[in-house]
């Protein structure tokens, strides 16, 4: 079992005016690079797939070093064995779908590959495709094909660059199970560019923030999330904290789901899931109120009792406030209602979430390998 | 479709028509005058049946035969109509000047269309400027083809070559310029006594006098890489009596005498 | 309408110099097209400029251009001629070299606008897949640019076969050597009776060009399907 993490990147780089800074170490597993366009996410992923020479730094996949700068190690793209899922899905027009799929494979001697057609077409479900040409497919139909022909080269790391952002909602959360069925059922890791919050909540369990050219953070998910300071970058609409649940209960009759999670339970619009299930929840800040006593008439179905840990004053009426209800939870209050309140670090909360306010997407359903940090 | 199937459709057809190339043995290359184009190729079969090699011809004016040769041209016998492009060729060193040998003669003369025919009382030229007004004389090119040079000389020696300048038609050799007056292209055109015979559409008006013109002597020469004896025997077949005789045949006159 | 041994050896002749020179130019011209479009290097315009110099300037000219080079006398044709005893002037070679430059830039024209349409990042894709760029060449840039190559290679062909200046200039006008259609057609014409003969050529070429743009309509389509 290798010590190194799956993959190390220390670099620096520039083009043109844009200068790029970047370190950080993934666990293997599913690794997101976020931000904003023109962050850099994409000459990020070009520089370790060695479509692009850094100024200077190391690159490291696993034990095998791609680039160094100060030995003079520069591995040809072509035989860093990563394997690339492209924005365009950038299939060859004048291939079938399994001469595409299987465009790789010819490059790797038999010892080395572990992947293998059939399984490829299972995992993806593109065996119906594969006599028809590219042309002919729908959108969500040609990324499958493009992300199946990338792990049949056996790459040893998949880097995928914002794969769905060419696609429609209905698309999009139609092949996000896929990648899903990748993370946990095939080895690799996988480093996945988007600037979608929710795919990274859904799919990733690290996550990097990039920011005008620098590495931010980079770390698993829920404790990127539930960092007051990087509210800003993680985008201030859609986020708020991420933690863990375990399905422990149905309810028939008004059509809901009990959640385990380390503060207690959460009620959430049913979902269709085996008792036990864990999975990742994502509670948008600003669908949590806060109240200094329980209420008691109230139709807010989950009421947590917490204490506050950190208030972050900006300008402007709104304020985020970290809250420690057994895992961190972010609320978004006024700022006159913490004035009124008289919120505090260590004030005792109790945390009010509308069921109704937690929907599918918030919801990073787990694989196959149901993995819980323990 | 694979390019490489194209690559073998196009690599089997080359193939198929340069097989066709015959292989045999090196016919022997004779560069000649234009005028000669009829006569040596009835000596080529001549040669044929008695039993000499095969011979390629390649007709131009000599001028220009001369200067391909110079250049390089695989030629192994050069006949010219002049003595200019002989000496030409020999001090190129592409011909061996040891073997030269004048093997005919030859006359000028002055043709019109058989249809536009005219006549000239014997020693009126000048008449000739009246009757060409407004119309061309073709002939070879004056600065290079040794038909135009004779023709040149000759209407300067009887004084009208200045009032004929702005009516002459240049062409590449003299069967160019007998094949203008043939169509009709041209009013008349100066082209060899030999060349009279070639078509039945001109009609010969007047002879030039030979004091006009430099005596047109055709010489042979040898290059100075040929295989002597295939090329050796070739040539001296050409001052054979059965060579000689297809020349008078064709109206030029023996190397020997007028 | 019965051909004379003579119209049947132009026409063997223009065949074999046309195919011979495409043949030859086919590779050379995919490999130019690729280093105008792909590779920046000080002096690319002009290297353009010098490959597209044969449609503008007089085909005398490049006949000429190729005896002051490859002639027996010529720059590197002298030490071709006294070392190895190879030349091609006045030969059929010569021939096939001739029409080769003289349709070089309408096979390289056709290529180089199939090759500009085709997506760079295409072969980027190729390349992460693990292949060597030479390989993503043959298996990516190739198959795709085929519809310019067999355009180029017709337009190219039926260049060929109507190349005259450059032809006689250079190999001159040898009958069974070089004495290809247009050049038989113009020794027909300066001959006296030589209107039969004339009109015989002229439908051979005429029919051979038909034939050329007719096929190469034809495989067009095929190929953008």
């Amino acid at each position: 079992m290798s010590t190194s993490p799956a993959l190390h990147v220390a670099i620096k780089h520039q083009v043109g005016s844009f200068k790029l800074q970047a370190e950080f170490s993934a666990a293997p597993g599913l690794t997101a690079f976020f931000g904003r366009s023109g962050s850099g996410k994409t000459t990020l992923v070009n520089l370790i797939a060695g479509l692009a020479t850094p100024g200077a730094g190391r690159i490291e996949v696993g034990d095998d070093v791609l680039f160094d700068a100060n030995k003079g190690i520069n591995v040809s793209p072509e035989r860093r064995r990563v394997g690339y899922v492209f924005q365009e899905d950038r299939l060859f027009p004048h291939m079938t779908v399994r001469g595409n799929l299987t465009y790789g494979q010819r490059f790797r001697n038999k010892a080395t590959r572990y992947h293998y057609l059939d399984d490829v077409t299972d995992l993806l479900d593109v065996g119906a495709l594969l006599d028809r040409r590219p042309a002919g497919l729908s959108g969500g139909e040609r990324q499958r094909v493009a992300i199946g022909r990338a792990l049949l080269s056996s790459p040893d790391i998949l880097l995928m660059d914002e794969p769905l952002a060419s696609l429609d909602s209905a698309r999009k959360s139609q092949i996000l199970p896929f990648i899903e069925r990748l993370r946990d059922d095939v080895g690799i890791p996988i480093v996945y560019v988007s600037h979608a919050i929710d795919e990274v909540v859904r799919l990733a369990d690290t996550m990097v923030i990039m920011d005008n050219g620098s590495t931010v953070a980079a770390g698993p998910v829920e404790d990127i999330m539930s960092r007051l300071d990087l509210r800003p970058l993680t985008g201030r609409y859609e986020a708020g904290a991420v933690f863990r649940v375990r399905v422990a209960g149905q309810d028939k009759t008004y059509g809901l789901t009990e959640l385990a999670f380390p503060g207690g339970r959460l009620w959430v619009p049913a979902l269709d899931q085996p008792l036990g299930y864990k999975m990742r929840l994502r509670i948008r800040a600003r669908d949590v109120s806060l109240s200094l006593s329980r209420p008691l008439d109230s139709s807010f179905l989950n009421i947590v009792e917490g204490k506050v840990m950190e208030i972050r004053s900006e300008a402007g009426p709104q304020t985020d406030i970290l809250v420690d209800v057994g895992t961190p939870l972010i609320a978004r209050v006024t700022r006159k209602s913490v004035a009124a309140m008289r919120l505090r670090p260590g004030t005792k909360v109790f945390a009010l979430i509308k069921a109704a306010a937690i929907d599918r997407h918030a919801m990073g359903l787990g694989g196959t390998r149901q993995r819980h940090k323990s | 479709m694979g390019l490489r199937r194209y690559y073998i459709y196009i690599g089997m057809l080359a193939s198929l028509v340069s097989l066709a190339v015959r292989a045999e043995s090196r016919p022997v290359t004779v560069f000649a005058a234009s005028s000669l184009t009829t006569v040596m190729g009835e000596i080529a079969d001549v040669a044929k049946r008695a039993g000499l090699p095969a011979c390629r011809c390649v007709f131009a004016a000599s001028s220009v035969l001369a200067r391909q040769i110079a250049d390089g041209a695989p030629s192994d016998i050069f006949i010219s109509a002049n003595r200019q492009w002989v000496d030409y060729a020999v001090e190129a060193g592409a011909m061996d000047a040891q073997t030269r040998q004048v093997i005919v003669h030859n006359r000028l003369i002055l043709v019109s269309p058989v249809g536009a025919p005219f006549a000239l009382l014997p020693g009126r030229w000048q008449a000739m400027l009246k009757l060409l007004e407004g119309e061309w004389l073709a002939m070879g090119d004056p600065a290079h083809v040794p038909a135009g040079i004779y023709g040149a000389a000759a209407l300067k020696a009887l004084g009208v070559w200045r009032a004929m300048t702005g009516k002459i038609a240049r062409t590449a050799n003299v069967r160019a310029a007998l094949a203008l007056v043939a169509r009709g292209e041209a009013r008349a055109g100066i082209v060899y006594g030999s060349d009279f015979g070639v078509t039945d559409q001109v009609w010969r008006v007047a002879t030039f006098p030979e004091h006009t013109h430099p005596p047109i002597e055709y010489t042979a020469v040898v290059s100075t890489r040929a295989d002597r004896d295939a090329v050796g025997s070739y040539f001296a077949f050409l001052m054979s009596a059965d060579a000689q005789a297809r020349f008078a045949a064709n109206g030029f006159l023996p190397a020997s005498g007028s | 309408m019965a051909l004379s041994s003579l119209e049947m050896e132009a026409l063997r002749l223009s065949l074999q110099v046309a195919l011979w020179a495409i043949g030859v130019s086919l590779p050379l011209g995919i490999a130019m097209a690729w280093v105008l479009v792909r590779k920046t290097f000080p002096g690319r315009i002009l290297l353009d400029g010098i490959v597209h110099l044969p449609l503008i300037v007089p085909p005398v000219v490049v006949g000429y251009l190729l005896l002051v080079i490859m002639g027996r006398r010529g720059l590197v044709g002298a030490w071709l001629w006294d070392t190895f005893q190879i030349s091609i002037a006045f030969s059929w070679q010569g021939a096939a070299a001739a029409a080769g430059v003289m349709a070089f830039p309408l096979l390289v024209r056709s290529i180089r606008q199939e090759l500009e349409a085709v997506d760079p990042k295409l072969e980027q894709a190729a390349c992460t897949l693990g292949a060597r760029p030479f390989v993503v060449f043959v298996t990516v840039t190739l198959p795709l640019i085929v519809p310019g190559i067999l355009t180029g290679a017709i337009l190219a062909f039926a260049r060929c076969l109507g190349e005259f200046g450059a032809t006689i200039t250079f190999v001159s006008n040898i009958p069974g050597e070089t004495r290809t259609l247009p050049l038989a057609l113009y020794t027909a014409v300066q001959s006296p009776g030589g209107e039969g003969a004339a009109l015989r050529l002229v439908m051979i070429s005429v029919a051979l060009a038909l034939g050329a743009l007719i096929t190469s309509e034809y495989l067009t389509r095929r190929t953008r399907k």
